[in-house]
């Protein structure tokens, strides 16, 4: 079953994974937060990914704006998009107890996915601009430009939203909330403003993360589901809230998909990024709440 | 002179359970009011209804004059009501100063100045040395101080308190017990404190309510209500007999003492 590498493949692998996982720290970094934060499991956030890709798939074909510029437009669009979610359906329905939340953002995943076949049919698409098939050569490894974008957009959106975070008040009042709800309320913290601005921001991530895989990976309305799952995992080995812990997670992922697509039959790759999800939840041993004693 | 705080029939039920009912007191600026009662008397749920974490279902409750129904507990602090609760409630991965400094991110106070307002909050209850520590690595008597100062942070009229000496050290205690005294007389602060600590408690407040469940079942100087037979049947399950309820209080020290014997790092 494995196969013999060699050692450039193998630094291949390594780079491409390293990539990768920035990309994947991107797309998981909005569940940790509202999940870390706010307490909302958001199923949904993977058809919010989707939706990122599109977005960027639209503004090529009828703008012929690069990627680069759509991820930049995604920020504010996703971010508006996070804050009707939150004010429409989180703040009412969602924060009532976990499993209705979980049930509501179900259906915005069905509501979502429905209307992104109708208006885009199941058909796979790729995101294609000049720099699509080029790569950087460098002693023997060959970098996909594309993927080196992507994780640099990624890159700069997660040091950004640690910088938020940790340095400003706003970034202090939300660690203070994720900390202890009831004491931050009475302190002043209004936590109503602060989960708006948390969910927007966590959608923000989503949409901009979906530019950015669209770079990288074909696309359709159904295959979120695995981003989701990506996404879950990432979470689950990394923790709830803490964005460091999140990114480390992030490259373990990448690292260990293209380690294992190197080393192991294509086929079982999904199978051991499944099963590492699995047992990191027996590991944890009271799944995703087993993370949240690690949060910002 | 109007009061700061107006409590008119305030009632609050969980299911089946009476939590408070038409519960009715007045407290006047620059005040103690000391809150006994034995377990499961409704004292911590009047402070969270008097802060806005829980509704009333009936009842009025007026701050400085206005009706604070429909205000969130965040409104209520911003106003000048402000709350700790019996274990302090930190914000551990923060720092001190941090600590001191999140309550004003929606307050318009000048970043300077709200830095100004910690350090001196922060000198009044000694732990000015602590300030770039994690919250997490104080003891939990230090906790307890800074959760007080954090209380002061939004200049309030009104501080509740639950439970604030239990557990700590009998140095932070006489520290606490001091810097109340202080905020109640320099700053004009009115206080309800919670307390199973009955003779500080008795040392603080000029009047002290008693509770029993969730209703008031005496008021009046800690005198009267230490000697009044309602309390001493509701903590000893029985009326008569010698009154039990200790009210002599414990002495207070310096502020620095503590810190001093403690070597100058958190226990």
């Amino acid at each position: 079953m494995l196969t013999t590498v060699s050692l450039s493949l193998l630094v291949q692998a390594l780079v491409n994974g390293l990539l990768l996982g920035l990309v994947y720290t991107l797309i998981s970094l909005g569940l940790s937060l509202t999940l870390g934060i706010m307490g909302v499991v958001n199923v949904a956030h993977s058809t919010l990914i989707m939706l990122g890709s599109y977005l960027a798939l639209e503004l090529l074909q009828r703008l012929g704006l690069d990627p680069i510029i759509s991820a930049v437009i995604a920020v504010p669009v996703f971010f508006l998009i996070g804050v009707l979610l939150e004010r429409l359906l989180i703040s009412r329905v969602a924060r009532t107890s976990q499993t209705t939340g979980l049930l509501v953002l179900f259906g915005v995943l069905v509501v979502i996915e429905g209307a992104a076949i109708l208006r885009w049919t199941t058909d796979t698409q790729v995101l294609s601009v000049s720099y699509t098939n080029t790569s950087l050569t460098l002693d023997g490894i060959a970098i996909a430009v594309p993927r080196l974008i992507a994780a640099a957009i990624a890159l700069v959106l997660v040091l950004l939203l640690d910088t938020f975070l940790r340095s400003t008040l706003y970034g202090k009042a939300i660690r203070a909330m994720s900390q202890n709800l009831d004491a931050a309320r009475i302190s002043g913290i209004d936590t109503d403003r602060l989960s708006l601005l948390v969910f927007g921001l966590a959608t923000a991530t989503a949409g901009v993360g979906g530019v950015t895989l669209a770079m990288i990976f074909p696309f359709d309305p159904q295959d979120h589901y695995r981003w989701l799952a990506w996404a879950f995992l990432v979470v689950v080995i990394g923790g709830l809230g803490s964005i460091r812990n999140t990114l480390l997670a992030g490259l373990l992922i990448g690292l260990i998909e293209t380690l294992s697509s190197v080393l192991f039959p294509f086929q079982y790759v999904y199978f051991i990024v499944y099963l590492l999800l699995v047992v990191a939840l027996l590991v944890r041993g009271q799944g995703l709440a087993g993370s949240q004693s690690r949060a910002l | 002179m109007e009061p700061v705080l107006q409590v008119d029939s305030l009632s609050k039920r969980f299911g089946s359970i009476v939590a408070l009912e038409r519960v009715s007191f007045a407290l006047e600026a620059g005040t103690i009011l000391g809150l006994i009662g034995p377990n499961g008397s409704g004292k911590t749920t009047l402070l969270n209804t008097l802060n806005g974490l829980y509704r009333p279902d009936s009842g009025e409750i007026r701050y400085l004059g206005r009706p604070t129904r429909n205000l969130r507990p965040h409104q209520l602090a911003l106003l000048g009501i402000s709350r700790t609760f019996q274990n302090a409630r930190v914000f551990h991965t923060l720092t001190v100063t941090q600590n001191m400094l999140v309550p004003l991110v929606h307050a318009r106070v000048h970043s300077a100045e709200a830095q100004e307002r910690a350090r001196q909050l922060l000198t009044f209850v000694g732990l000015e040395r602590y300030q770039a520590l994690p919250a997490s690595e104080l003891s939990g008597g230090q906790q307890k101080l800074l959760e007080f100062a954090r209380a002061l942070m939004t200049e309030p009229r009104l501080v509740l308190m639950d439970e604030p000496f239990g557990g700590v050290h009998p140095e932070i205690k006489a520290l606490l017990l001091e810097r109340i005294r202080e905020a109640q007389q320099e700053r004009q602060v009115s206080f309800i404190i919670v307390s199973h600590e009955i003779p500080d408690l008795l040392s603080l407040a000029r009047t002290i309510i008693c509770m029993s469940y969730g209703r008031i079942i005496a008021r009046g100087s800690p005198q009267e209500v230490s000697e009044h037979p309602d309390v001493i049947a509701a903590y000893l399950g029985h009326a008569g007999g010698q009154a039990q309820i200790q009210t002599s209080p414990s002495s207070p020290v310096s502020s620095s003492s503590y810190f001093e014997q403690a070597g100058g790092h958190p226990s």
